[in-house]
Formats: structure tokens, C-alpha cells, sequence
């Protein structure tokens, strides 16, 4: 009897980190972003493995994109408990107001250097992105580091599609204030024919 | 005409609105033929959607790098032998009264109820961008893995097509020939929920197939990694295939191959060009 509970174990250990484990470096990319610390965003792995193990013998998961999307899941409510825990109310918590887009400062002036912006870049939208009220930084997450559309993202999210568009929208706004500047070295095409008969900006 | 008229109606401000929705390619065609017809006109909200673009291009490559997992792995794997052997226990352990066992089954059902119900969520929905990637790589794999044939073989391009015909719900073009590819046959594949046209070739010692599909439901991932004839397009390498695909019209063109992506984009520009 023990003997088989074992073996029964061991080979459902195995099918697990068969299915799960590839998809460890993107669920840890993702919370990265999610995390203030990089210590934070291993816990939030562990924590969601940990809680995927526990419902796995009890999902059926047809292939690898409903493997990862219910890990995200899981992972996206571990956040939640995680944020609602550190304050109150996820706005407040040290986020900026999207509907004051002007306190958006990149973190230093791009220098001339390529590999310097490119560092100074990522460093600023690491930045950026932390600065996002929660919700708004988990959609952006979700979008950009797991490339899911915006059905797929209001389906782990729970949330309506509008929902998530909205919030997209407002952090996308946001992260286009906060990180133009470090995109804007060279200079344009000039405009062609068509532009210099047609309409000017502000129609 | 028509086009005109629903581009004089769409202002700046309609414009910078859909921004988003524009580089997403979510916008319905009326509406981005507007927006397109505004930005041929308007410097300023071409320049504003280059930004956007600009921004978001970059953003997507920083985001991508990865980071030390600094032993995550075993970490979880001793937490999870762990919880094995505390389950073990709770298993072994004999005094369980009537109720709470009940309720335990109970809890345990209605427990297994939901997250079985929250997975099925998660499985019906359209066809997303991950699955679109992925799916014609192992249909393709399966098929040399098999060691099958072609449902129809023959070189002749017309002859093909006219096979295709009866076979699937849309106007299959005519496969095109390149000087590099060998046209080898046909395949009817069935995936995605619709019937597929798949072109056989060999080149190189390597087997290409391009499917080709109708465009309902299915969603192009929204990064772009390549321009293929003019259109965007999605690049992917998946356990040593590359895949590249593209829409063109209604109709959706799916280009996999054993080999690298390098040698595979060339060729679907050509292709591309080809049908287009």
C-alpha cells in the first residue's frame, strides 16, 4: 500500500514538472515585473507551483498554452493576495495616478552611448512599469511579457475585456510618457508628398 | 469612394484614441482603413504612432531578457516532495471522524468542481495566440515523424489547386513555385477547427509545408517579428522548425519548416510576393 501511494506520487511528481517546469522561465520573467525584489518574485514562483500542485491531479490541461495560462492564474491570484496584504488598497501602494500623466519623469536623461540607453531603457521601464497601480501592471505584464491577447488576459485576469483594454490603454499611455524619451535619438524620415498636401496635426 | 468619406470623418482626436487598438490590429477593417487613410494625411498622428510603435518595440525586447533562476527549481521541487510526504502521513493517519470526513469529501468535490470548471474556461477559448504558433509546427512534425504521404501527389500547381477546390470552404490560390522549392503534393489537415490546404515541398533535404486557412476566429500574435510582402508577420522557432505566419486578405498563410528561421523568412517573403 505505501509502496504504491510512493510510486503513485512519484509519478505524478513527474508528469507535473514534465508539464510545468518548461514554462518556469516565463512565469518567473513575468514576476519580476510583479515584484518589487527579485527575492519577491521567487517566492511568488514557489508559491505558485506549490498551489499548482496541489489542484494539478485535479485539471486537465489539453496543451502546453492551457498549462501555462492556468499557471498564470494562479499566479496572477497570488499577486493579488500578495499586493492586497502590503496595502490596503492597490492605487495608493506607492503607484502613480494614469490620470496625472505628467508626473511620469524618466529616470535620467538617454546619453549618447547605444549600449548605455539600452541599459538606461531597461532600467527605466523596470521602473515605469513598478510605478503602475497594481491591476494596471499586472494586464501590461500579461501583455508584454507573455504576449496573451486581450481575451485571453480578461480570462486569467477574471475580469471584462473592456476592462482589460481599458487598463492597457491607460498603462500603455503611461509607459509611452515615461519611457518616448529614450526612443527619440534619431531623427525622422522627412514627410513625404502626401503629407505636404494633406492635414496638419491637431485637426 | 466610400473609403474617403470614412477617412474625412475620422479627426485627430478619433485617431490618437484608437492608437493602441491600431498597432494591436484590433481595430474592425472599416475603422482601420479610416485610420489608415487619416495617417497618409496627418503628419502629427503618424508621428504619434510611431512613437507608440517605437516605444513598445523596444519595450517587448528589454522585457524578453531572463534572469538567473538561482536554483528556483530545486527550490520548489524539495517543496513539493515535501508536501508528498506530508500527505503521505495525513493519509496514514487513522482517526478521522464520520462528519469531518464527509465534509472533507464534500470540501474536496466542490474544490475539484471549481478548478476543474476554471480549467475548462481556460480551454474553450478562441484559438490564442500561443496555440495559432504552435499547432501547425507539431501538425507538421507529426507528419514526418509518421512518415506518411501526401494525400495528393503531383508538381503541378493547377492540378493541386483544382483538388483543393471542393475541399475546403475557401478560393485555395495557386500554389506558387520558386525556383528553389520543389512542389511535391498536397495534404487536407484539419486543426484550428477548420479544413486546411496544406502545399508540400521539399528544399534542400527539408520538408516546407504552407497552410493555408481561413482567418475566422484566429489571432495573430501581436508582436511583430517580421514584414513578409508587405504585411506583418509572426516569427517563431519551435524544437528545430521555424514557423512564419501571415495574413493576406481573408486567408491566413502558415509557412513551416525543419529549418532555421534565417532561411525560412526569405522564403516566405518569395512566397509572399508570389500569391499576393
Amino acid at each position: 500500500m505505501t509502496t504504491e501511494f510512493v510510486l503513485r506520487d512519484r509519478w505524478l511528481r513527474e508528469r507535473f514538472e514534465r508539464q510545468t517546469r518548461p514554462l518556469l522561465a516565463a512565469l518567473h520573467r513575468a514576476a519580476r515585473r510583479l515584484s518589487a525584489q527579485l527575492a519577491d518574485a521567487e517566492d511568488l514562483v514557489h508559491d505558485t507551483y506549490v498551489k499548482a500542485f496541489q489542484a494539478f491531479p485535479t485539471v486537465e490541461l489539453r496543451d502546453d498554452a492551457a498549462c501555462r495560462a492556468w499557471l498564470l492564474r494562479i499566479m496572477t491570484n497570488s499577486y493579488r493576495d500578495r499586493y492586497r496584504r502590503e496595502a490596503r488598497s492597490p492605487e495608493v501602494a506607492g503607484s502613480v495616478d494614469l490620470d496625472r500623466l505628467d508626473s511620469a519623469v524618466p529616470c535620467r536623461e538617454p546619453g549618447p552611448d547605444r549600449r548605455f540607453e539600452s541599459k538606461c531603457f531597461a532600467e527605466a521601464a523596470d521602473a515605469a512599469i513598478a510605478r503602475l497601480p497594481a491591476e494596471v501592471r499586472l494586464v501590461v505584464v500579461l501583455f508584454f511579457i507573455e504576449e496573451l491577447s486581450y481575451r485571453e488576459i480578461a480570462e486569467i485576469a477574471e475580469c471584462p475585456i473592456g476592462t482589460v483594454m481599458s487598463r492597457l490603454s491607460r498603462g500603455r499611455r503611461f509607459l509611452r510618457q515615461a519611457l518616448r524619451a529614450y526612443c527619440e535619438h534619431e531623427p525622422r524620415e522627412p514627410l513625404g508628398e502626401a503629407v505636404s498636401a494633406g492635414g496638419r496635426h491637431g485637426r | 469612394m466610400t473609403h474617403q468619406a470614412s477617412a474625412s470623418t475620422m479627426a485627430c482626436q478619433d485617431v490618437l484614441q484608437r492608437v493602441y487598438l491600431y498597432l494591436d490590429r484590433a481595430l474592425r477593417p472599416a475603422e482601420r482603413r479610416a485610420v489608415e487613410a487619416h495617417l497618409l494625411v496627418c503628419a502629427g498622428c503618424r508621428a504619434e504612432v510611431e512613437a507608440a510603435e517605437a516605444v513598445e518595440t523596444q519595450l517587448r525586447n528589454v522585457l524578453r531578457d531572463e534572469a538567473p533562476l538561482h536554483q528556483l527549481w530545486s527550490r520548489i521541487a524539495a517543496h513539493l516532495r515535501a508536501d508528498n510526504s506530508r500527505a503521505q502521513r495525513v493519509e496514514r493517519r487513522p482517526s478521522v471522524g464520520r462528519l469531518s470526513r464527509r465534509a472533507a469529501i464534500a470540501a474536496s468535490a466542490l474544490f475539484a468542481i471549481g478548478v476543474v470548471f476554471a480549467g475548462r474556461r481556460l480551454m474553450t477559448s478562441d484559438i490564442a495566440a500561443a496555440a495559432v504558433m504552435r499547432t501547425p509546427v507539431d501538425e507538421l512534425r507529426s507528419f514526418i515523424d509518421s512518415g506518411r504521404s501526401v494525400d495528393v501527389a503531383t508538381t503541378d500547381p493547377a492540378q493541386l489547386r483544382q483538388w483543393f477546390v471542393p475541399r475546403v470552404d475557401f478560393a485555395p490560390p495557386t500554389p506558387p513555385t520558386l525556383s528553389d522549392l520543389s512542389l511535391v503534393g498536397g495534404r487536407l489537415c484539419y486543426f484550428f477547427r477548420r479544413r486546411i490546404a496544406a502545399y508540400m515541398y521539399h528544399v534542400d533535404g527539408h520538408v516546407l509545408s504552407l497552410y493555408i486557412m481561413s482567418d475566422q476566429d484566429i489571432e495573430l500574435p501581436s508582436r511583430r517579428d517580421a514584414m513578409v510582402g508587405g504585411r506583418p508577420a509572426a516569427v517563431r522557432e519551435l524544437d528545430g522548425f521555424a514557423h512564419i505566419l501571415w495574413r493576406d486578405g481573408t486567408l491566413y498563410y502558415s509557412l513551416v519548416s525543419n529549418q532555421p528561421a534565417a532561411r525560412l523568412v526569405p522564403v516566405a517573403q518569395a512566397i509572399a510576393m508570389a500569391t499576393g
